[in-house]
């Protein structure tokens, strides 16, 4: 079991939604219990996060959030990072990439 | 900011004077008539604080820097403008029917910036009043209706030409503390379960009518303000349950005919009175903001009727056929189209004097122009997918009835493995949501189409485009 991470979550308000953020963010969070990472998801603007994850619905990913203070991981669509990525891999490789980035 | 419940309790303490359907209402919080209306309200309240919304639904005001629901903010910038309408178009996603919070929001927005030209103007004081009402607004977290449109008598009349005065609200009495006014407003969106009323001249005006050229914001439950809650086609539905079809959060907004008798407003509250020559911006600066919604919360609302129509479509058995399919494109195009207009003329928002931010007139209004068309014909694909039990449907108590209810199963049935009472309720949902009442407000809210046809030609700039073609038709050099 890796020690506590905190993650600071962000979703973007979804208007017009290429996914559904809020099922999106579920799957994170229970793979990550199964996968026994300690991830305490906290609202984005609270301070001593250690990464930042934002959700958004489609890959305009409006959602407001600080500029380059800490690591960031985007979700934004079928994306990851801006890279494609396919809705049944979405979760698992954000989890991946949450891990690389800590 | 407001919780959803802490806003439905804030109601409770209000002593609004409500009369729907012949009858003063004591408890209009928890009336069947008006329940809905108050959910859909307080979804504005409710979704600031889930943080999967809380995006759209908040912002840091411009006056205190503190954290406020954004039906209370001023735009800054064409970032804030684009916000407003992606807000629109989450809530009526959640809601499908309008939650009549933008109203208010528009008006404040609209007297920022005019309340600052009329100062400078004139020496006055009401860009500071306008300023710390809209504190107190972003303080209270209060719901404000936005009241325009006056009754108008004879449209062909001016306001001091009509024979009975009071068909536009206007000034009666000024005094040291203040003014009295008289008159009325009509269909207020979510007037009855507002906190407050912020009311301003219905059109342009000239020095004749001076004394109709107020904005000015009373409590809704004022000494002299009360309520005749509207009708809608099939609201005595809201007393069943499927039957409503949206049971939750009504159609339209709950509109209200709104007295205004001999109301005391302290000058304190009075945001323009008698700057006639300031009345046409007012209303056109509202007009262009309210207009900016319909993208937006109709966008939403037709995304529900979109997925509705999938619905039936599934159950009917017909999802595969090539024109159901076509039909639901066309029904998302149409969507899309109104949402484009909305983001368009946000992003090509300009800046005031104040340094309120504005909406671009041209774009607003041809969005609300395809409004006034493209609705109607979502609404008529829905119906020609759905089928005629649209309009034949008999009643959820014939539904549920121990002898005839077993026939409604066995007929009502369509695709099998559906149960009969979702091809029942989504039925419903599409004839609340697609026919009388909802069409209308599409027609006439944020004005008739004729008023968008004369902002649209005003704003059109047809010297230019003359130009272009004289020019390329070799009749104009580069140089003329
Ligand atoms: C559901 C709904 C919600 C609304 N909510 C609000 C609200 O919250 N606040 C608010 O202030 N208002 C609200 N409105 C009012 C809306 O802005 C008006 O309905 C609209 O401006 C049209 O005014 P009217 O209803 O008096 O119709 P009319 O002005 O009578 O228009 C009817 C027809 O007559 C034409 N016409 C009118 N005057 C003239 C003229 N002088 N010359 C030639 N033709 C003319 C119009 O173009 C139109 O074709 C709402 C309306 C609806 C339907």
């Amino acid at each position: 079991m890796t020690s506590l991470i905190k993650v600071g979550l962000k979703f973007c308000g979804s208007c017009n939604p290429h996914i559904q953020v809020g099922q999106i963010y579920r799957e994170i969070k229970e793979k990550a219990l199964r996968a026994g990472l300690d991830l305490r998801f906290r609202p984005w603007d609270e301070p001593g996060c250690d990464l930042l994850l934002v959700i958004s619905g489609c890959p305009a990913d409006c959602a407001e959030r600080p500029v380059h203070t800490i690591r960031e991981v985007i979700v934004a669509g079928e994306t990851l990072n801006r890279k494609p990525c396919s809705r049944e891999r979405l979760a698992k490789e954000t989890l991946t990439s949450i891990e690389s980035k800590l | 900011m407001r919780t959803d419940l802490e806003y439905i309790d804030s109601l409770r303490r209000l002593n609004t004077v409500i009369y729907a359907s012949g009858e003063k209402l004591d408890n209009f919080a928890d009336h069947p008539l008006i329940r809905p209306h108050i959910n859909a309200a307080a979804m504005t309240y409710k979704m600031a604080h889930d943080p999967e919304f809380e995006d759209l639904l908040t912002v840091k005001s411009h006056l205190t820097g503190r954290k406020i629901n954004r039906f209370t903010h001023i735009h800054q910038g064409p970032e804030d403008l684009v916000k407003k309408v992606k807000m629109l178009r989450a809530i009526s996603q959640q809601t499908g029917s309008c939650y009549q919070r933008c109203v208010g929001f528009d008006g404040i927005n609209a007297l920022y910036s005019t309340t600052y030209d009329i100062d400078q103007q004139y020496g006055s004081d009401y860009h500071r009043r306008m300023k710390n009402y809209v504190e107190h607004l972003q303080e209270t977290d209060n719901m404000v209706v936005g009241a325009m449109t006056d009754p108008k008598g004879d449209r062909g009349l001016k306001p001091g030409q009509q024979d009975d005065p009071d068909m536009y609200v206007h000034v009666i009495e000024k005094n040291d503390e203040g003014i009295v006014i008289r008159g009325a407003k009509t269909h207020q969106t979510g007037a009855v379960n507002s906190h407050e009323i912020l009311i301003m001249p219905t059109v342009a005006l000239t020095e004749e009518d001076k004394n109709y050229a107020l904005a000015c914001a009373v409590p809704i439950d004022a000494p002299g303000v009360l309520h005749i809650f509207g009708r809608q086609v099939n609201d005595s539905r809201k007393f069943d349950q499927i039957d409503q079809g949206n049971a939750c959060f009504g159609v339209v907004g709950g509109e209200a005919l709104t007295i205004l008798e001999d109301v005391f407003v302290p000058w304190e509250r009075v945001f323009m009175c008698g700057e006639y020559d300031f009345a046409g911006t007012l209303v056109e600066r509202f007009a262009c903001y309210h207009r900016q919604n319909y993208g937006g919360c109709k966008g939403g609302v037709s995304d529900v009727i979109v997925g509705a129509s999938t619905a039936i479509a599934k159950m009917n058995g017909v999802e595969r056929a090539s024109h159901i399919k076509d039909k639901i494109v066309e029904m998302i195009h149409l969507t899309e189209t109104v949402y484009c207009c909305s983001i368009a003329c946000s992003s090509q928002g300009r800046s005031t004097p104040s340094g309120a931010y504005g909406v671009d007139p041209l774009l607003a209004n041809v969005g609300k122009l395809n409004i006034t068309r493209f609705i109607y014909e979502i609404c008529r694909i829905s119906h020609d997918i759905a089928g005629g039990l649209l309009a034949t449907l008999p009643s959820e108590k014939d539904f549920k009835h121990p002898e005839i209810g077993p026939y409604m199963e066995k007929y009502i049935k369509g695709v099998s493995g559906t149960p009969s009472e979702e091809r029942y309720r989504i039925l419903r949902l599409l004839e609340n949501m697609t026919a009388g009442t909802a069409l209308v407000e599409s027609m006439h809210g944020a004005g008739s189409p004729q008023a968008q046809r004369v902002m649209i030609l005003r704003q059109g700039n047809l010297a230019h485009k003359e130009k272009l073609a004289r020019k390329m038709a070799g009749i104009e050099s580069e140089s003329d």
